[in-house]
């Protein structure tokens, strides 16, 4: 008979925990761009584990603990609203019980995610108490909460050194960090110039799993994009402007705010320009300035033997380097390089060529061909 | 000694597996047909009915996120339909059973939860934006969304189940914890069951005498039962789960359950459950 009664006892005891109590309410929350409504379930539970690290506060009276456990919010499986867990114990060393209460949230407006300071009651045998709690609060519209630039512009791509593209990651959120994911999309106007635009990543030198960016903070991160060398110098050869673009990159990035926003993709478009490698320079210094030397010793009259065409070579290669490493500092330093005209780019293959070229070919190369006039009847017109 | 260091080394595995783990969002399986399984990630895992062997992976898509799943033959051959959305805007994607893709259907206002009636060939969805039950021709490519019906009361529009028997669409409510029958034909919608926590994931069995209502709020499964054309509460099992996410049909007297920390197998006659990894 004893059995049975405790039988009896126990059933009434697991059916009353499991059933659904309203014992923890929030007010509305209602500011000019948002407004948010919770809405709780709650259920007798066992206490969470590490309850005693979640975040706690008391009620005004203390007659109860609201514990809150960020990291297990989430957006609802079918999108609209936003699933949150609490946990409310009456006070004391050892709570008699335990609540778990399931919120499902709903947001609307024209804010950005943050947290806001809620109004809760809660309710249980008689006892009634309220208080107040630091929300996280997100919003399901589609708002951009991410900044993203590349630090120059265009971006610059060493063909030496595989270090990707360098971009700007910007928190616009005030109070909340965004958490980004490092697999991107990435797909290029130029497919052949690259290496591989699949499985493309972002890194910031901290973690593998996510890039965390504080709020209002900037992160510097680097697009791992792998260049063809050969393919890309070849095909950007041509290029003699300083702020000609090679390339296109649309990368689109994936993120969310922390403690439970929704998954958001921002999707930007990258300028590229490829700046050879220091060899590949040199190389075309040293070619250009011995072809200036060879044309120059072809013209009537200026072949003087072997010797005096070393001599002068030697003398052409000396002064190309010297021009062409005042070229990069006046460019370096924001001035433009000018040769007949032409703005150059003192960093791209064909104008160190030819940087080297005019050098040692000298004014009789250029008279020779006809630039120097040209040259002349520009200024005269001008 | 030895054998307390291997007991220590599986407790060890299985403690970090049960910690690293999270269940599948959804799942799916029908008579003949293989067990997907859609997993937080989007990406979906197929797996061999009777031994649970992993036969394919389909990979998951950039930054949607994964909603609901579906499986079905249509015309001979086997297909999967996998759900989500990004934003305000959400999608259906049809694949063959062996991953490569088929079609992309695309919903209005974030409407990600779906069936299909695999004989008129339609595709249900239902928006929690707006409450609408919109109806998308599975031959018709482009836009071709008509609207079925308007559930105004609906607080959370969320799963959403084609009865072929009774051609019926029943709609879940996330937030008031309801039930809706809608006739596709007129558009007419009554609640027929209320006090169903939060409705995640609705399932019929193969008869489609008997449906399934995973409630995630208290880890019960409603049965109801199809009598005189309409359908009756006749039970709820308590599965001891936590935040049970996804109900389907299992072979015998079986139905395959999800949870936030795995998939299992649940015995109606024994009420055990058995997990299995996918």
């Amino acid at each position: 008979m004893n059995r049975i009664a405790i039988m009896a006892f126990l059933f009434l005891l697991a059916r009353e925990a499991a059933a659904v109590e309203r014992v923890l309410t929030f007010d509305d929350v209602r500011t000019t761009d948002l407004q948010a409504n919770f809405q709780c379930d709650c259920v007798a539970t066992q206490p969470p584990a590490g309850f005693q690290k979640l975040q706690r506060v008391p009620t005004k009276s203390n007659a109860f603990f609201l514990y809150f456990d960020p990291s297990l919010t989430e957006p609802a499986r079918f999108g609209k609203f936003f699933d949150y867990t609490f946990y409310v114990a009456p006070a004391g060393a050892n709570p008699s019980a335990w609540y778990t209460c399931g919120a499902q949230v709903y947001t609307q407006g024209a804010f950005l995610d943050r947290s806001e300071t809620v109004h809760f009651f809660v309710s249980i045998g008689g006892v009634n108490d309220n208080g107040v709690l630091d929300v996280p609060l997100h919003s399901i519209a589609s708002r951009d909460f991410l900044e993203v630039t590349s630090t120059t512009n265009p971006a610059k791509v060493d063909l030496s050194q595989l270090n990707g593209i360098e971009l700007s990651l910007h928190n616009l959120l005030p109070d909340q960090d965004l958490l980004v994911d490092p697999e991107i999309q990435a797909t290029a106007s130029h497919p052949g110039y690259w290496i591989s635009t699949a499985n493309v990543k972002l890194e910031d030198g901290l973690s593998k799993e996510v890039i965390r960016i504080h709020p209002g903070e900037t992160s510097l991160v680097r697009l791992r994009l792998e260049p063809q060398k050969l393919t890309t110098l070849l095909a950007t050869l041509g290029s003699v402007k300083p702020d000609a673009v090679h390339e296109t990159i649309t990368a689109v990035l994936s993120y969310r705010s922390d403690l439970g926003g929704v998954s958001r993709t921002k999707p930007v478009n990258i300028a590229v320009r490829f700046a050879p490698s220091l060899i590949s320079l040199i190389v075309a210094l040293f070619g250009g300035s011995l072809l200036g030397t060879i044309a120059a010793q072809f013209l009537p009259g200026t072949w003087k033997g072997l010797y005096a065409m070393g001599r002068r070579a030697a003398r052409g290669v000396v002064f190309s380097f010297v021009g062409e490493l005042f070229a990069m500092l006046l460019v370096a330093l924001g001035s433009k390089f000018v040769i007949l005209q032409f703005d150059l780019d003192p960093w791209q293959f064909l104008p160190v060529f030819f940087i080297g070229f005019v050098i040692s070919g000298g004014k009789e190369v250029l008279s020779y061909m006809g630039l120097m006039k040209q040259q002349d009847a520009a200024s005269e017109n001008a | 000694m030895k054998r307390l260091v291997r007991v220590l080394m599986i407790a060890l595995a299985v403690v970090s597996l049960a910690a690293a783990s999270k269940g599948p969002i959804a799942l799916d399986w029908h008579p003949g047909g293989r067990l997907y399984l859609l997993l937080t990630n989007g990406s979906v895992s197929i797996l061999d009915e009777t031994s649970k062997r992993k036969l394919a992976t389909i990979p998951s898509m950039f930054g949607i996120v994964p909603v609901e799943i579906y499986s079905e033959e249509i015309k001979g051959r086997e297909y999967v339909f996998v759900s989500g959305f990004l934003g305000r805007s959400a999608g259906v994607w049809q694949y063959t059973a062996e991953g490569q893709p088929v079609a992309k259907f695309a919903t209005p206002e974030q409407a990600a939860s779906f069936d299909v009636d695999p004989v008129r060939r339609v595709l249900y969805v239902a928006s929690p934006v707006t409450n609408l039950v919109y109806a998308i021709g599975l031959d018709q490519r482009g836009s071709s969304a008509k609207r079925v019906a308007y559930l105004r009361e609906a607080e959370a529009v969320g799963p959403i189940l084609f009865d072929q028997g009774r051609n019926r669409v029943l709609v879940g409510d996330t937030g008031r914890g309801t039930l809706y029958e809608i006739d596709p034909t007129t558009g007419a919608h009554q609640q027929i069951a209320s006090d169903l926590g939060r409705p995640m994931s609705l399932a019929m069995d193969a008869a489609f005498k008997t449906l399934f209502v995973a409630d995630a709020l208290t880890g019960r499964i409603y049965v109801f039962r199809v009598e005189k054309g309409a359908l009756k509460r006749a039970d709820a099992i308590f599965t001891g789960l936590r935040d049970l996410s996804a109900v389907s049909l299992g072979p015998g007297d079986t139905i395959y359950v999800a949870d936030e920390n795995g998939a299992y197998q649940f015995s109606l006659k024994t009420k055990k459950l058995s997990r299995f990894n996918y």
